[in-house]
């Protein structure tokens, strides 16, 4: 619970997506009674902004468009900034339902996990599309199971509930393009823990995937170069989650280090 | 009488640019040059000649030269006019110093062609080449900062408007019915009302 008695922070990162943000924040509201809804604004050309203040969130308008990565760590930032413990992250584009984020949060509190990713009930996969693309992404739950020595099923799934000290990681610390697969590497190496839970996914109605076609192998090369780099880039001490939890928020505040 | 006429107007023209890239502010150096080029070729007019009748090697060298010349003057220049930092002139004032070493001595140059068994243009083009390739490597690592800083900054500004538009929404307390002041920066003007 933060100072205002909100338990729990609804963060959207949401780049044109004003054709289905109303009604999807109207059933946040609904199926989450007093959580803050917050809608990062990635530079969208269209309503995006005015369509979340009318519903009723909180807007966080980035000046341009920085790519999701940048866009879900400003929502971290804030949360941050606001004393929230828990964030749920949402996609824009509707393909996670709020009505399933108990789930999580009932997965959070049985495990302790940091993290908890949803995934698609069934398969787990939370995409769809040719065999090659599945394969690809298959291919990287594998690599990136074995290097984080637990379970991950999807690593695009970006149906998230981050809760605790791996907020105030994130906040510092987040990957940009494509950022999921490279932050769960990020956050098991700073001692953090995930856990996974099954949930009811919704087909895309509004926008098209980021990953499609030529963009699966840009994709899968791209997260697979970084996470092969990633495990040789010196870690940041004071960001393991031990660290983290001996320290206050107010050390840690996000923006105090912009342009080092 | 027909190359007098063209000798006198390019030497006119020589002077005018002269004297523009006196008075001029920008673009100083392009007319310079060419005002000194223009009046060169009026004043000495068989340099075409004289150019042509340098063995090959000659040639190549003195292109070299002038060319390095050329760089290192505009790189000062634009250091000089702030618009270039010196961190990323660095790179080019030491190739064109290279290169200028390079036409003037050719002593030392000879050896390194014996060692690398390149003649003098192959070496003067894989020096430019692995020049432009650490130009084009700094670019990319600057790039990556930029983009880094301008997240952070972007981010920052998203923050601080939120902050803003909330504070902005709360109605503004009349201040004869003894409410705190909106704007919380401005302690003296509160204790000393009356400055």
């Amino acid at each position: 619970m933060n100072e205002a008695g909100l338990p729990l922070m609804v963060l959207i990162p949401a780049f044109n997506e004003a054709e289905g943000l109303g009604k999807l924040i109207g059933r946040v509201r609904a199926a989450l009674p007093g959580a803050r809804v917050v809608v990062v604004n990635d530079g969208s050309t269209d309503a995006t902004a005015a369509v979340a203040r009318a519903a009723g969130a909180v807007v966080l308008d980035l000046p341009c468009n920085l790519g999701v990565g940048g866009a879900v760590q400003t929502g971290f930032q804030y949360a941050v900034e606001e004393g929230f413990d828990e964030v749920v992250r949402l996609d824009g584009d509707g393909q996670h339902p709020p009505e399933e984020v108990v789930k999580l949060l009932a997965r959070r509190r049985e495990t302790g996990a940091d993290l908890v990713i949803g995934i698609r009930f069934g398969d787990g996969v939370s995409f769809e599309g040719p065999p090659v693309r599945r394969l690809g992404i298959r291919a990287l739950a594998v690599f990136l199971s074995v290097i984080c020595r637990t379970r991950v099923s999807d690593p695009t799934s970006g149906f998230w509930l981050v809760g605790g000290p791996l907020l105030r990681l994130f906040a510092r610390e987040y990957p940009g393009e494509y950022p999921e697969p490279e932050a769960i590497a990020l956050l098991r190496r700073q001692g953090f823990t995930l856990a996974e839970a099954s949930v009811r996914f919704e087909p895309r109605r509004y926008g098209v995937s980021t990953i499609q076609g030529w963009g699966t192998i840009y994709y899968v090369l791209k997260v697979g170069l970084a996470l092969f780099v990633e495990r040789l880039r010196p870690m940041d001490n004071g960001l393991s989650k031990a660290a983290l939890l001996r320290t206050s928020a107010a050390e840690t505040t996000p923006g105090r280090e912009a342009c080092r | 009488m027909t190359p007098t006429v063209w000798r006198t107007g390019a030497a006119a023209l020589g002077v005018a640019f002269l004297v523009w890239a006196a008075a001029g502010r920008r673009g100083r150096i392009a007319r310079g040059i060419l005002g000194t080029a223009l009046l060169g070729a009026a004043v000495y007019p068989g340099w075409a000649e004289r150019l042509a009748s340098l063995p090959p090697m000659a040639r190549v060298r003195l292109v070299m030269a002038v060319a390095s010349v050329l760089v290192m003057i505009v790189n000062i220049e634009a250091i000089r006019a702030a618009r270039l930092r010196e961190r990323y002139a660095l790179l080019w004032i030491g190739t064109s110093l290279f290169i200028l070493g390079g036409a003037v001595f050719t002593g030392w140059l000879d050896g390194l062609s014996a060692a690398l068994g390149m003649q003098y243009v192959s070496i003067i083009v894989a020096v430019i080449f692995v020049f432009l390739v650490l130009v084009a490597f700094q670019f990319s690592v600057e790039i990556s900062r930029l983009n880094e800083d301008r997240t952070r900054l972007a981010q920052r500004i998203a923050l601080l408007q939120a902050r803003w538009e909330e504070k902005k929404a709360v109605p503004r307390p009349n201040p004869s019915s003894g409410g705190t002041p909106f704007i919380e920066s401005s302690p003296a003007e509160t204790k000393h009302p009356t400055e």
